[in-house]
């Protein structure tokens, strides 16, 4: 035992240690790289010919840390080039960067910016009427929030917006541009678009005239302006002293920063698994959570021929770590969840292209319509009182504070059923449930002047959990659809939702965390710890409970059975052992949990302790059972009739000489059964119960961190499992002395 | 009335005993009487029915049909309790059966204690001196299993005589033994026959059945054989079988 004890230990140490070497593996540090701007001196840099980068580039660093510039004509040739490893950095204006960094996952951009400047039109001298046309129009645009508009299309990403030209017939206007230079000039299919060429659309039309569009080299557009080949020069030119000299420059259009675009640390053969948009899922790992909506999409898209591998978890959180681990290619998700996960973790991004928009609600019980008017009722006074919008803008926009507490302190409960693994609706923060839809809860339960008592549970359980009355009310970010309304009633729209795709970025984790932070994080902040000693003091009463219940069950079936067996009595309570062995060795323990909490205690309020302690007893009994039964025909039926003929009661005989013997006999399995009672009550979780396991995975759910969260519940495990064969084996010994 | 008189001095009678297993008879018709202070060797080939025939007499087995009496009364009775004539007659039997979980201490005293007839203090006593009288006072407190079968035997004795039984029946004692145990078990036997015990022993030890039983009894195909005195069996047999049987056990 002990040299069993001992090889665990040496087994535990080296997947721990193999953890943590995983953990801290370094990348290797390449000698060319750029992270930041002082990185440049002596560096290949590309740049576009004439781009004010260029002059930068040209200027900085003395004599001493020269930057070595490779000057190209398109960008996109720079951008080849260090993606190719031939030079180390890119020096462009941040929006052209942000667009090649979407479409090459192997870049990124430095945060701190190289130059801030100004983007500006050109106009040639001499022609001053045109140069105040169009800062008239410009101002025009400022003032009737076209220009924000095409902002928010093309900068922002927020908006739809678009400008077409109307005038089609009549003089030319000459816009010379070089249209490689997203989001102000661009081509997309066969047309040109971007901000300033829409920009440009709306000045023609004001002017009556037709856009003309020359795209030609860069360095080529401010000598087609002022040598009259071209009216106007829209090609993202920042305003420099040295340009003034031959051009006049219109009012300012955008401020512009140049950046730092180098290479990610995304390997190319991580590349082949990418998602970039929705077309791209087809094929693909993608996780979801189980039971919602996502999942339904996901399994119902791309037809036979472009199915996604849908992968499902229980847990979102369990979904994101393993695309962050690379194991997945995206997540499909809510989209509020979606930021919040986002912030938590920088090496992921939300693509913009949603998968699927749709509708929260709650859910109620059907024949329950009371409690759903009243639900219904109170959300339209929310919404007319304006507590329903100040909950809005602390969880989803970010800009309250205002939180709602429950009053009501005493008095009947109204139960709520969720699944507090969903922010910003519903998580846990420090050791409470916190989130719109709880504080929408609380409302609801004092006007009806109620208790709000909430259960967390899986998610896939919170219908059940509501349509079989354990739960009031469900909720947990549930979407309205269809196939749910037909289990229960929704009430009235909570709020709208997006499903996104959510997708790990070029990014680098940000540095790693020493293990004593991580220990920080995971044990000491905010108390977390807490979760592990509450779901290990479960774990105990569960299994040291359920243990008693089941040798108890376990010796009356046997005694039952052995009477039977001895001489023939208890014929239908045999037959009604027989049945119970029979379902309970049949079935898996997870499934009876689920049924003796949803389908034998529905409609009772009870204790979720006790439910688990009564499932894990019922089952423990049968094994139990057949283990005592087992002992008690190992023992010498001369035994029995020694003692029979002294005169002694049959039942004498049995309960000091037989059932001690075959206790002897049974304990090293009972032992094993023990043992494996207790790692079974870690799928508790199920209903809901805070145990060992689910005290780690609610710490997971809160940092992200596999490793520290699972080995010390694995540890707190071994230790009690550990423990109990120690002291086994001593009375084993003990036990023993009564043989050579 | 009068025939309870005549058989003033008998312990044990047997009527008409039958028993059969299924189809198969084992014993038929049996009528034999023992006497208080009676040693009866009961001899016999191998699967006759002799330790059926013992096992009937606590009520181990049950009699397909018959009769017997115990001082003058039926133990077939229903009104009769099974656990009350079994502690009146006492056995032995070929594998010990000392129970397990006890000390050899404890085997003996736990019956007599716990049917109330001594209290805890006497049955300690008692099995103390009846550990002394088997010549295993230094062994009260082992286990069977750190006893040898001649002294797991002697303490079974013990453990059947603590009772105080009217009779002891003993079920080949001996057969189970290595042959250097067998005679510190018979000598303990013959102590208690010399005391006074009324002794049914089923053996195949033919010099105890010849020097320590004053009777023995002969069974086979069914009934018994032959009832007499040891010199009456042993040196002037008069059945075939007997002869027979004789015969092979001196080879
Ligand atoms: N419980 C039983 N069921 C059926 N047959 C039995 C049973 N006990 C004994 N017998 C049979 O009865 C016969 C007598 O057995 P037993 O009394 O043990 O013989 P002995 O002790 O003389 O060797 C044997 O043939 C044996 O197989
Ligand atoms: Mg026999």
């Amino acid at each position: 035992m002990i040299h069993n004890a001992f090889k665990m230990v040496v087994a535990l140490a080296l997947a721990l240690s193999a953890t943590v070497l995983v953990g801290c593996n370094e990348n290797d540090p390449l000698a060319n790289r750029v992270n930041k701007v002082s990185d440049l001196g002596k560096k290949k840099v590309g740049v576009q010919i004439g781009n004010t980068a260029d002059i930068y580039a040209s200027e900085y660093g003395g004599d001493t840390a020269k930057i070595d510039v490779e000057r190209y004509t398109k960008l996109a040739d720079a951008v080849q080039a260090l993606k190719q490893g031939k030079i180390d950095a890119v020096l462009l204006d941040d929006q052209p960067a942000i667009y090649f960094v979407k479409q090459n996952p192997t870049l990124r951009v430095l945060d701190e910016a190289f130059v801030e400047e100004t983007y500006a039109g050109v106009i040639a001298k001499g022609n001053e009427g045109l140069l105040d046309t169009f800062n008239l129009v410009l101002k025009e645009m400022h003032d009737n929030g076209i220009f924000d508009s095409l902002m928010n299309t093309y900068i922002n990403g927020t908006g739809e917006y678009h400008y077409a030209q109307k005038v089609t017939e009549g003089e030319k206007l000459v816009l010379a541009t070089n249209a490689q230079f997203p989001p102000y000039e661009y081509h997309e299919g066969d047309k040109i678009v971007g901000l300033e060429i829409e920009l440009a659309y709306y000045l023609a039309d004001k002017m009556g005239r037709v856009l003309e569009i020359q795209d030609i080299e860069f360095d080529a557009v401010i000598n087609a302006v002022s040598s009259g080949k071209a009216d106007l020069g829209l090609s993202g030119f920042t305003v420099t002293e040295e340009r003034k000299k031959s051009i006049n420059f219109t009012d300012k259009l955008v401020d512009n920063k140049v950046v730092v675009m180098v290479r990610s640390d995304i390997k190319p053969s991580e590349l082949d698994n990418k998602v970039f948009a929705v077309s791209d899922l087809g094929k693909k790992k993608v996780g979801v959570q189980i039971g919602n909506t996502a999942d339904i999409y996901a399994s119902e898209y791309g037809g036979d021929t472009n199915k996604i591998d849908v992968e499902r978890y229980t847990k979102l959180a369990d979904a994101v770590q393993a695309l962050k681990q690379g194991k997945i290619d995206a997540v499909l998700l809510d989209d509020q969840p979606a930021i919040y996960f986002v912030k938590q973790n920088p090496t992921l991004r939300v693509l913009d292209e949603a998968f699927v928009e749709e509708t929260y609600a709650g859910v109620i019980a059907k024949g329950r319509e009371g409690l759903l008017d009243t639900f219904n009722v109170v959300l339209k006074e929310m919404h007319e009182n304006g507590t329903f919008d100040s909950l809005m803008n602390t969880y989803i926009g970010g800009s309250g504070s205002f939180h709602y507490a429950q009053k009501v302190t005493e008095g009947e409960k109204l139960v709520l059923a969720t699944n507090a693994q969903f922010p910003p609706y519903e998580y846990h923060e420090g050791d409470k449930i916190v989130g719109l839809e709880i504080e929408l809860a609380y409302y609801l339960a004092d006007k009806m002047g109620r208790v709000l008592e909430i259960q967390d549970i899986e998610f896939d359980a919170v219908i059940n959990a509501v349509s079989s009355g354990k739960a009031d009310i469900g909720l947990s970010g549930f979407t309205v659809t269809e196939e749910r309304k037909k289990s229960i009633n929704f009430t009235d729209k909570l709020v709208d939702n997006r499903v996104v795709i959510l997708v790990r970025t070029g990014m680098k984790e940000a540095d790693q965390e020493t293990f004593v932070e991580k220990f920080q994080k995971n044990f000491i902040k905010d108390n977390r710890w807490k979760y592990i000693a509450e779901g290990l003091r479960n774990t105990l009463i569960i299994a040291l409970c359920a243990a008693l219940l089941g040798i108890l069950i376990g010796f009356l079936v046997a005694m039952v059975r052995v009477n039977h067996e001895f001489n023939g009595k208890y014929k239908i309570a045999n037959w009604i052992c027989k049945a119970y062995l029979a379902v309970i060795r049949g079935t898996p323990m997870m499934v009876q949990l689920l049924i003796i909490y949803y389908i034998v205690f529905s409609s009772v309020n009870i204790n979720k302790l006790l439910v688990a302690i009564i499932a894990f007893g019922i089952n423990s009994g049968a094994y139990v059972s057949e283990i005592i039964r087992g002992g008690i025909k190992a023992v010498d039926p001369g035994q029995i009739e020694a003692g029979r003929s002294l005169g002694l009661k049959f039942k004498t005989v049995m309960i000091h000489v037989v059932y001690p013997q075959a206790f002897k006999n049974s304990l090293p399995a009972l032992t094993n059964e023990f043992i494996s009672l207790i790692k079974e009550t870690s799928i508790c979780g199920y209903i809901g119960l805070t145990d060992l396991t689910r005290g780690g995975d609610i710490i997971r759910s809160l940092t992200y961190e596999a490793m520290f969260p699972l080995i010390s519940v694995a540890i707190v495990y071994f230790i009690i499992v550990a423990g109990l064969s120690t002291c086994v084996a001593r009375l084993e010994k003990k036990l023993k002395k009564n043989e050579r | 009335m009068s025939e309870n008189v005549q058989n003033k001095n008998v312990m044990i009678e047997v009527k008409n005993l039958c028993k059969s297993y299924g189809d198969k008879t084992i014993l038929k018709d049996i009528n034999v009487k023992f006497h208080k202070g009676d040693v009866v060797a009961i001899i016999g080939p191998s699967g006759c029915g002799k330790s059926t025939f013992l096992r009937q007499l606590n009520l181990l087995e049950k009699p397909t049909s018959g009769d017997i009496l115990l001082d003058g009364k039926s133990i077939l009775d229903k009104k009769v309790s099974k656990p009350s004539i079994r502690a009146r007659v006492g056995m032995v039997f070929q594998q010990f059966n000392l129970f397990k979980n006890m000390t050899a201490l404890e085997n003996i005293m736990f019956a007599p204690v716990k049917l109330g007839l001594l209290s805890k203090a006497e049955g300690e006593k008692r099995a103390k001196e009846l550990l002394e009288r088997v010549g295993l006072a230094d062994r009260a407190d082992h286990y069977p299993a750190q006893l040898s079968g001649g002294q797991q035997q002697r303490v079974a004795i013990a453990r059947a005589a603590a009772m105080n039984p009217e009779a002891i029946l003993f079920d080949e004692p001996t057969s189970a033994l290595d042959p250097e145990m067998v005679g510190e078990v018979l000598k303990i036997m013959r102590d208690l026959a010399n005391d006074g015990m009324t002794m049914l022993v089923v053996t195949h030890e033919m010099g105890f059945a010849r020097e320590v039983a004053n009777r023995v009894l002969f069974f086979a195909d069914q009934v018994i054989k032959e009832d007499g005195t040891p010199a009456e069996i042993f040196d002037n047999p008069k059945d075939q079988r007997l002869k027979d049987f004789l015969a092979a056990i001196k080879k």
